[in-house]
């Protein structure tokens, strides 16, 4: 079809056919030549052509049915073209991998990757489909254990690396039951972007990496709903249109305390398992305008534990958790693209010994305005340029009613940021994206520039650098090293501010239509880092009273995505090196493991008939070198004066003496997990069920050693295994 | 592909594993007391896999203000009194340590001198509100509290504070929040840095980290100036 209008330029949006949501990083391509852009996080796209005539457009979008369309241009004003994609039908969605033509001729991404829900599905879930779990078979992200969902970056701990939803800055996004879920539900997520190195300008404030998680905006032609039922918690999700636009609303929450108290009801027997967490976002989006859309989205996501004693009508309650806020406004004006974002956020903690025995709290608070605007100066040029102010409060509070003792503390810190970035291409061979950022704090003024490059060796093979300095103006004060914790501390940093710098380069080989070869090498260092002690009394601790050290981080990356007629191969693998050092004393940290290995192999039958039309079946094969740990040397009896025996008398406890606490390593760990999923897909409903089976060969991978002296004074080794056996879970979804 | 994969594993598998030898050191605990007994348990420490070693006789000198020593001689590692080094308050006093299998050993310890109990008097009845105020506070790094029900042998509980006025210090006891009514006799430790330095470091895990007052090896080398108050608490 010729639509015949008159335009040197167009513009618009990329969207869902059927629901209307934006899609974002979508290719928008001119068939025939080079020319190409990718949509904005907002589906926004802007694209310059430089003469009159006719063109095709073609856009692709991982799960979508290509869309083709012919254009003519006679004039110089700017067309307008809102695109709706259709999703593919089920039977051939199955498992996918991503890998796009157009970036990999036009973006300069070193270091960043792009992950969508259906990626997310289709990974073996542990209980749940979880977003930080996903993330993990990236190369150069690193856990500490088969179940952590803390994640560590190039060498990065958890704390240096940025973590956004919907651009509300969550502090604490692995608080779920000891780290092992993050907040983010996956049936919220429209996108996630994940950079691990090199970041570009607009992202500031941390040493390492960002995570940034974009929601859906809602449904805008129908109302849906998926319900989403796991063995330990319910999703529910409702979205549809309104009479200004659409809403979104998802919730979930564990339901083992409702099962053990239905279980004591019927059976009358008194237990409990007092502990549940949930989460809620809503979200709502008014686009009755044609240039400008407003959305508001809440989040909380919240872990309770409330344990009453009936004998003693003593009750502990301690709750802790992210709330967040964000409104934003966007506005696009042909070439011009403008964003604002106001957010609050906090993470809170609140501990409860009642009958008011003992109150303690402590949190995080951020108040937030983002401004930027997108220039789209051509096909190959943007310049964005944007402002970020953030105040950040601190507080920390103890009371002892009983006593009339308490305790408070407040800190805060008001650091303004501005960036500047520039996207340019001189030519084929080169691309340059270039950019700059300024942070001021406390009277401070600190430079970050940042700098990532594109050189075409050929048509199918890319070179890549990136790198920039990076600051950090917050830090936990609990040690990123720990296995587990309920969740992080945070304090302020307002002088001699933590910051490092990147360098990284890459080879990038297309391979095939969605299917390509990704090599990176890069070097981190830091300076001014805050190492806290392991088991230091962090409460009311200033930031500049904790150890201050250095280190650098290094490693090679490799990254495959290849498509096997229905099979889907991921394959990761990240060498890395990590050092830090305090004073003299070089160590690697608990969390520098050397080799980390993920495979990942989907595969989708593609049958449009019979029971194979909607399964899939993947499977994750992670393999990690093991991870540094202070082998024991020796151990002796440790003395003091037993009080307890009125103070004459000794009590000696057996000590082991640790080395070094890099002097050891324990033994690899590898792991293989199982993914089966089958949809049944009907003119009005979907229904799916699926089955995870994680650690599937039973691996026993140590945790830690643990040592203790028997009775004959001999000193014996126990292997502590957190995930011995393999777990079994199934789950039903539900979409009407 | 399938080269650098088994690159890849053939690396991982030859990660190295330093093997560090381990040589036993002394591990002492010697405390002096006034109003108390003055203990010295002389020991070492142990290999992983631990083998006969024999340290051989022990020479040990307690040296006062360098002019007075003391010396002592054991035929093997063991608990010894040593009352018969006077406690002096704000006394200096130096150590060593000498056995063919473990080496020498030297010590530091400067006597904590002495502080007064400003209130309550002896006999008063206080609340876990209330504070015991210390004063006149000299060579004392910390306090530790020590409360003993009366009629029962067993503390209950202590608590322990950093000197940070030593004009005048008040010592509360909201760690008696769940104490029982009754006579309590409570000791009041006045610490020297050594000892204050080591009992709260148990979860340091780097060994140089457990020694206090003394040049190597394990353990500590300590005084405490201990007065006593009797109190009725509800």
């Amino acid at each position: 079809m010729i639509l015949l209008i008159i335009s040197f330029a167009v513009s618009g949006y990329v969207m869902d056919k059927d629901t209307g949501e934006p899609l974002p990083f979508a290719n928008i391509m001119v068939k025939g030549s080079d020319m190409g852009v990718a949509s904005n996080e907002r589906g926004y796209f802007y694209l310059k052509f430089p003469s009159a005539g006719e063109y095709t457009l073609k856009v692709s979008f991982i799960g979508y049915r290509d869309w083709e369309k012919t254009i003519t241009m006679v004039s110089d004003t700017t067309l307008n073209l809102n695109i709706g994609l259709v999703s593919e039908p089920i039977y051939l969605k199955g498992v996918k991998i991503t890998a796009s033509r157009r970036d990999f001729e036009k973006a300069v991404d070193l270091s960043r990757i792009t992950i969508t829900p259906s990626e997310i599905r289709y990974l073996p879930s542990f209980f749940e489909a979880d977003v930080f779990r996903s993330i993990q078979i990236l190369p150069g992200v690193v856990t500490m254990h088969d179940l952590s969902n803390k994640l560590y970056i190039r060498g990065g701990s958890p704390d240096e690396v940025y973590v956004s939803l919907d651009h509300i800055t969550v502090y604490n996004p692995t608080s779920h039951l000891f780290g092992l879920f993050s907040m983010f539900n996956p049936d919220i997520v429209k996108n996630i972007e994940v950079y691990t190195g090199g970041y570009p300008a607009m992202y500031g404030g941390r040493l390492s990496g960002v995570i940034s998680v974009l929601t859906k905006d809602g449904n805008k032609n129908q109302y849906q709903l998926n319900l989403s039922t796991g063995l330990i918690s319910t999703i529910l999700t409702l979205q549809g249109p309104v009479p200004w636009g659409t809403f979104f609303f998802s919730g979930r929450r564990t339901y083992f305390d409702l099962l053990v108290w239905l279980y004591g009801k019927l059976w009358h027997q008194d237990i409990s398992l007092p502990y549940y967490f949930y989460d809620l976002i809503g979200k709502t989006t008014i686009d009755r305008w044609k240039d400008t859309k407003i959305s508001g989205t809440f989040m909380q996501g919240m872990d309770v534990l409330d344990f009453s004693a009936e004998e003693t009508d003593e009750r502990i309650l301690l709750k802790w958790g992210n709330t967040g806020e964000v409104l934003r406004i966007e506005r696009a004006q042909g070439n011009l693209f403008f964003n604002t974002y106001l957010s609050h956020t906090i993470f809170n903690t609140d501990f409860r010994l009642l009958p008011d025995t003992i109150y303690s709290s402590q949190g995080i608070e951020n108040y937030s305005v983002i401004q930027y605007v997108d220039f789209f100066l051509g096909e190959d040029r943007k310049i964005q340029v944007g402002i970020e102010r953030n105040k950040i409060l601190f507080h920390d509070k103890l009371g002892l009613p009983d006593t009339s003792f308490s305790r408070s503390t407040n800190d805060i810190i008001v650091p303004y940021e501005g960036f500047l970035n520039l996207e340019a291409s001189p030519g084929p061979i080169w691309r340059f994206n270039l950019g700059l950022r300024g942070l001021y704090l406390s009277d401070n003024f600190y430079i970050e520039p940042r700098a990532g490059v594109k050189y075409r060796l050929d048509e199918n093979t890319n070179l890549l650098f990136s790198g920039g300095i990076y600051h950090q103006y917050i830090a936990t004060l609990n040690s990123q090293e720990s296995y587990f914790l309920l969740y992080d501390f945070w304090t302020p940093i307002k002088s001699d501010i933590p910051w490092a710098w990147h360098f990284v380069g890459g080879y990038e080989k297309w391979l095939g239509d969605g299917e390509n070869l990704r090599v990176e090498a890069y070097y981190k260092k830091y300076e001014r880092v805050l190492i806290p002690g392991e088991f230091f009394d962090f409460f009311s601790i200033p930031a500049e009273s904790l150890k201050r050290g250095s280190g650098y981080a290094m490693g090679v990356e490799l990254l495959l995505k290849k498509k096997i007629k229905n099979f889907s191969v991921w394959l990761s693998y990240g060498f890395g090196i990590t050092k830090r050092r305090i004073d003299t004393l070089v160590y690697s940290p608990r969390y520098d493991r050397r080799h980390n290995l993920n495979l990942f192999l989907g595969y989708s039958s593609g049958a449009k008939h019979g029971f194979l039309k909607g399964l899939t079946v993947s499977a994750r094969f992670s393999f990690g070198s093991g991870l540094p740990f202070a082998a024991p040397m020796g151990w002796y009896y440790r003395r003091d004066i037993d009080i307890y025996m009125g103070s004459d008398s000794l009590v000696e406890y057996p000590f082991v003496i640790q080395g070094r606490k890099d002097s050891g390593r324990l033994p690899p760990v590898h792991r293989l997990d199982l993914h089966i999923e089958k949809m049944i897909e009907s003119k009005k409903k979907n229904m799916g069920f699926y089955i995870d089976i994680i650690n599937l060969y039973a691996r026993r991978n140590v945790l830690f050693y643990d040592y203790y002296i028997d009775e004959n004074g001999q000193v014996q080794r126990e292997s502590i295994s957190i995930l011995p056996i393999p777990i079994i879970t199934a789950g039903v979804r539900l979409k009407l | 592909m399938k080269k650098i994969f088994i690159l890849a594993l053939f690396i991982a598998g030859c990660e190295i594993i330093p093997e560090i030898p381990y040589q036993p050191e002394w591990n002492v605990f010697i405390v002096l007391r006034n109003n108390r007994r003055s203990i010295a348990v002389l020991d070492r420490t142990h290999r992983m896999e631990d083998d006969i070693f024999n340290v051989g006789k022990i020479n040990m000198e307690i040296v006062l203000e360098n002019t007075d020593t003391f010396r002592f001689e054991f035929d093997s590692l063991g608990m010894y009194s040593v009352d018969t080094v006077p406690v002096i308050p704000g006394g200096i006093y130096s150590l060593y340590l000498n056995s063919p299998g473990l080496g020498e050993l030297h010590g530091y310890m400067e006597m904590p001198d002495s502080f007064s109990i400003i209130y309550p008097p002896d006999g008063c009845t206080l609340t876990a509100s209330d504070s015991i105020i210390i004063g006149s506070i000299r060579g004392i790094k910390r306090f530790r509290l020590v409360a003993f029900f009366e009629g029962d042998s067993s503390a209950y509980t202590d608590f322990i504070s950093d000197v940070v006025n030593d004009t005048v210090m008040k010592l509360p006891l909201y760690f008696m929040t769940f104490a029982d009514t009754g006579r309590y006799k409570i000791e009041i430790w006045g610490m020297d840095k050594n000892y204050s330095d080591y009992p709260l470091n148990y979860y340091y895990l780097n060994s140089t980290e457990d020694r206090r007052g003394i040049d190597c090896g394990v353990g500590v080398f300590c005084g405490v100036f201990i007065k006593t108050l009797t109190i009725y608490f509800h």
